[in-house]
């Protein structure tokens, strides 16, 4: 790959990176911690992001929610989906789903003896829910099932500790029927859930969708959600099922409008990752830059001599560019292997931070978080380390043109 | 004196070096007490609209009502409580609440919803719900069958100021009570939760409704230093005696605390990567530097400067430009933070973010605006740990520099 | 009589225990008396320039001892060693090795600065010094402005300003043309006549090893010649 007067400037670089080793190491550091602080930050970060999307769309609404028209805006059960088998037909003829659950959900006032607060009842059909988001996973508490005779229920574990109960508890659920007539139900509290979903965690409870149904009289659902097997589809399968549905009333709403403020969290993070790693750089290449010119000025007799036995300037300017590349790179090589490798770990095993997981649970994280591992934060790093690498030798070598090299042997020094 | 000129020369003669690490030492300082100062002033801000939204600053209740939140464990004397309130100084001032769950009924819709008595003149003075008022008028002592609701839940109860509509709720003899109300005035707090699910009424309407005559589920304190909060809290818990519970906003609010410090945590991650980068750089010039100088350092050593004087000269090279960059960042830091405290940044001038989508998703107050927190003592501090930055950075140098034997030194090339 | 120099048995072994060792002191023995004018000379490698740095006080010996004054100074501490040199000794570098961000004049008043003299008191001597080597007109110039010969006496005058006991110069001649090399070498007699100063220097240049009263042969690290000139 380096035919041999390459293979000698590459030797001589390398020489002289050893003569000087501290400063070399200086560089060589920086690089490797401050890529590894940008690799953590990066992959930690958009762990994160993934996580909290993922927990919303898992539990929630899916990668894409069928619902009536008015119900985002007024969760007013009387907009309901009064047949969802005509959708779910469609759903089966999709490609690039994975699974879809039908819901139903109702605003109401749940009790026990001496308290009471608002809650998000939802009619799930536990075999289903289970495929679908795995809720069985979220049981913390009790049991993933509604007891005899469906009169069971599964809540959030914020709203069981605000509300002290526990399993085989009874709570009281009042909510308002089709006919707008207050009906209330007692139910046995079977399994407490921690989703990190704060809808399901602070407000929720989950019953089974028939009795639910029976509840409220309506034989329907009010949501329809939907995973697909590619998160990025969403927008396609959106209109394909929208123009095939062919319905005004009904419509279909993908992750990123019903939680803009995910999708918007997002983009901000990126955008933040872009412009630290941006100035990282900027400051990085400064570092190398003043480097570079040093161990080039303090060499000028020596291009001088190579110069008069007949080296071109362009390939002292090699010479130089490869000395700063082996220094910058050694750095990005290492900081990449134990950047790589600590997202790696993090990525398989988690950062277990349990003893936060209250706090984590506000921003709907879970305690362990699982980073994320592009194989784009690498390359766009290893340009980045390029591209400063250069950038840092351009006045060096223009300096040493000026400075003449081949006339200061004979300048008495 | 000599050395301290020699240090001014030093970095007089290399102008280009020393303004760049000056200014890269400059920009993290003005980075360091700005970012810090904004994380404070927003989190202090995001605290103090959460306590002073409703939760106030300290709370009483009955010892036994956390756990058991029934009727059976409710502050049953009152007049005798407040009578002891009085006589505690540091006391600014209090309000008594009784807070329970009603369903709120119109002819089309019935929701539940928190329904809580207050003293409207002092609730004003505990919290924010006077100010929150945005159509309509706020409660009265003499009012009777008037309701100040949320405007999000008067939003999905469809009532306007001047609707009736009715409540049914629980007395606190367990018996049934209800009665229509009229709404008089509808507030928003910006906390969604809230504004989706309270309604208030005069406490002297209620205790004749709900037969609640001096008895109350808490009594909300404002004390007149929440810096000494902890303290006071003691001691009007020593005051009230073991029946009573007191507990202050760090506990009611623990979660929403927790929060605001790992997001400090987060930022400071994110920090610690830049200057990590910032202070490497700067490292490298002082490292260049003395390198530049080690023959010139032998001679000096030669002819009896002792090796704590050379130390002391690098070091006040050193001192001189922290000085001057601690100096100039800490002004600029200093006065972009006391600006920002003046003229928070707001959110929608940064991206395209709605503040009230986002806190509905964390069930936090929206708050538009991210004010800086001016405080002359602590930027004073943060300029003191930038300074001693600084000086670290030439401690490597001078530990190499100290190795070598004045003759090594001369004939280092 | 105690001696002015007394150095014993010293050996000085570079890259000790690697392949490329080597011995470039190998048991010196050597008593100079106070006012004494003594070359060293010999050729490249001889292991003049390593005599003179042990006898400094500026490298330290593989073996042996070096008394200076009745100070065994082998034995002193980094710190101690750097106050000794600054009261006693005065060196004169072939490289000149001038501080360039200083000007001359604070230069030849550096070690005298140090010491705490008093600042009329540097100013006066000084001036008598730079009147002596004729650079009383560049006093105020940084050394980059001057020429070889002109800062060659500013080193000298740096070195002499603080009246030591002793002056070491390794090849001071070396970088000079042969007018200026003489001129240098009647100043280092006058001083040495009148200012009774004890000078020490190495060289293999025949002009300037002839000016010296007792001239010192090495070769391979060991003296194989010390003779006396009246």
């Amino acid at each position: 790959m380096f035919n041999s007067t390459e293979r000698l400037y590459l030797k001589m670089a390398l020489l002289h990176i050893v003569r000087r080793k501290g400063r070399a190491a200086l560089i060589s550091v920086m690089i490797a911690i401050s890529l590894i602080g940008l690799l953590l930050m990066e992959g930690m970060y958009e762990g994160m992001m993934v996580q909290i999307t993922q927990n919303s769309i898992k539990t929630g609404s899916g990668t894409v929610s069928i619902q009536d028209k008015e119900f985002r805006s007024d969760n007013n059960i009387k907009y309901f989906i009064a047949k969802p088998q005509k959708i779910t037909e469609i759903l089966d003829a999709q490609e690039g789903i994975q699974s879809y659950v039908i819901r139903l959900s109702q605003r109401g006032l749940i009790a026990t003896a001496g308290y009471s607060q608002g809650v998000n009842v939802t009619g799930i059909d536990l075999e289903n829910e289970a495929l679908h988001s795995q809720l069985k996973n979220f049981i913390i508490k009790g049991e993933y099932r509604f007891g005899k005779r469906q009169r069971g229920a599964l809540i959030g574990y914020r709203l069981a500790k605000k509300l002290k109960v526990d399993i085989g508890k009874k709570v009281i659920v009042t909510m308002q029927d089709t006919h707008n007539e207050v009906v209330s139900v007692a139910l046995k509290i079977e399994g407490i859930l921690k989703t990190n979903n704060m809808a399901i965690d602070s407000n929720g409870l989950l019953m089974d969708i028939g009795r639910l149904r029976t509840l409220t009289g309506i034989e329907g659902a009010t949501e329809i959600a939907v995973l697909l097997n590619e998160q990025d589809d969403d927008t396609a399968v959106k209109r394909s099922i929208m123009s095939k549905l062919d319905d005004p009333k009904i419509t279909v709403y993908t992750y990123k409008e019903l939680y803009p403020s995910l999708h918007e969290g997002e983009a901000m993070m990126q955008t933040y990752s872009r412009i630290s790693s941006a100035f990282i750089f900027i400051v990085a290449t400064l570092g190398i830059f003043g480097v570079v010119l040093v161990s080039v000025l303090e060499r000028v007799r020596e291009f001088g001599i190579m110069m008069a036995i007949g080296t071109q300037f362009r390939d002292i300017a090699r010479l130089i560019i490869y000395e700063s590349l082996v220094i910058t790179m050694s750095g990005y090589i290492a900081g990449a292997l134990i950047g790589g490798g600590m997202l790696w770990y993090f990525k398989q095993y988690g950062l277990d931070l349990s003893g936060l997981s209250d706090a984590f649970a506000i921003f709907g994280m879970d305690s362990s978080i699982h980073a994320i591992l592009k194989i784009e934060y690498f390359t766009s790093a290893f340009l980045s380390v390029l591209v400063a690498t250069l950038a840092a030798t351009v006045i060096p070598i223009r300096t040493l043109k000026k400075r003449n090299p081949i006339q200061s042997i004979s300048e008495n020094t | 004196m000599i050395l301290l000129k020699m240090a001014v020369r030093e970095l007089l003669s290399h102008k280009k070096r020393s303004i760049v690490t000056l200014l890269l030492s400059a920009f993290s300082t003005a980075l360091f007490i700005f970012a810090n100062a904004l994380n404070n002033g927003s989190h202090n801000q995001l605290i103090r609209s959460s306590v002073e939204i409703y939760p106030g600053y300290m709370q009483v209740t009955n010892r036994a009502f956390e756990d058991n939140p029934s009727f059976d464990n409710l502050i049953f004397d009152i007049a005798n409580v407040k009578n002891r309130l009085q006589g505690i100084e540091e006391i600014n001032a209090s309000a008594v609440r009784f807070e329970t769950y009603a369903l709120y009924s119109t002819n089309e819709q019935s929701i539940g919803g928190m329904f809580t008595a207050i003293e409207p003149e002092n609730e004003a003075e505990v919290s924010r719900l006077k100010r929150s008022l945005v159509e309509g008028e706020y409660l009265t002592e003499d009012d009777t069958n008037a309701l100040y609701l949320g405007v999000e839940l008067a939003q999905r109860l469809k009532v306007g100021v001047g609707d009736t509509l009715s409540f049914i709720s629980t007395g606190a003899d367990y018996s049934f009570a209800a009665d229509n109300l009229v709404v008089k005035g509808l507030f928003k707090t910006k906390l969604y939760e809230f504004d989706n699910g309270s309604g208030f009424v005069n406490k002297k309407y209620f205790d004749e409704v709900m037969s609640s005559g001096n008895i109350a589920t808490h009594i909300i304190m404002s004390p007149t230093d929440i810096s000494q909060i902890d303290t006071i809290t003691l001691n009007v818990q020593k005051a009230l005696g073991k029946e009573l519970e007191v507990k202050n906003y760090k506990t009611t609010l623990e979660d929403l605390i927790l929060a605001m410090e790992i997001d400090t945590i987060f930022g400071y991650i994110t920090l610690g990567i830049f200057f990590i980068v910032i202070f490497f750089v700067i490292g490298i010039f002082a490292f260049l530097s003395v390198y530049a100088r080690i023959r010139q350092i032998g001679v000096l050593r030669a002819i009896g400067t002792t090796p704590s004087q050379v130390m002391g000269m690098l070091l006040i090279e050193a001192l001189i430009l922290g000085f001057l960059s601690v100096g100039l960042g800490g002004a600029a830091g200093a006065y972009a933070t006391n600006h920002y405290e003046k003229h928070p940044i707001e959110i929608a001038s940064l991206a395209d973010v709605d503040p009230e989508e986002y806190a509905k998703q964390y069930n936090m107050v929206a708050e538009v605006t991210f004010p800086a927190e001016y405080n002359p003592p602590k930027i004073m501090v943060e300029m003191l740990i930038m300074l001693l930055l600084n000086l670290l950075t030439v401690v490597y140098p001078i530990v190499i520099i100290n190795r070598f034997t004045p003759t090594e030194a001369i004939r280092y090339v | 009589m105690m001696n002015f120099l007394t150095v014993r048995n010293v050996k000085k072994v570079f890259n000790e225990g690697s392949e490329n060792q080597s011995n470039a002191l190998s048991g010196i023995d050597l008593s100079i008396g106070k006012e004494e004018f003594v070359v060293i000379s010999g050729p490249s490698g001889s292991g003049k320039s390593t005599l003179l740095n042990i006898i400094g006080g500026l490298d330290t010996p593989s073996e042996g001892s070096v008394e200076l004054k009745g100070t065994v100074i082998t034995a002193l501490s980094e710190n101690d060693l750097a106050l000794f040199r600054r009261e006693n000794i005065g060196f004169v570098f072939q490289a000149y090795n001038l501080i360039p961000v200083l000007t001359v004049k604070e230069n030849i008043e550096y070690v005298m600065r140090l010491m705490g003299i008093a600042q009329s008191e540097c100013d006066a001597r000084v001036l008598e010094v730079a009147r002596e080597l004729d650079i009383d007109a560049y006093l105020n110039k940084l050394p980059d402005h001057l020429s070889g010969g002109q800062q060659q006496r500013v080193a000298v005058a740096r070195a002499v300003a603080s009246k030591p006991k002793l002056i070491l110069a390794d090849e001071p001649t070396a970088n000079l043309d042969t007018a200026n090399g003489e001129k240098l070498m009647e100043l280092m007699r006058r001083l040495n006549e009148e200012e009774k100063v004890t000078i020490i220097f190495s060289s293999h240049d025949p002009m300037v090893i002839s000016k010296a009263r007792r001239s010192i042969v090495l070769r391979d690290g060991e003296i194989i010649e010390d003779t006396l000139r009246s």
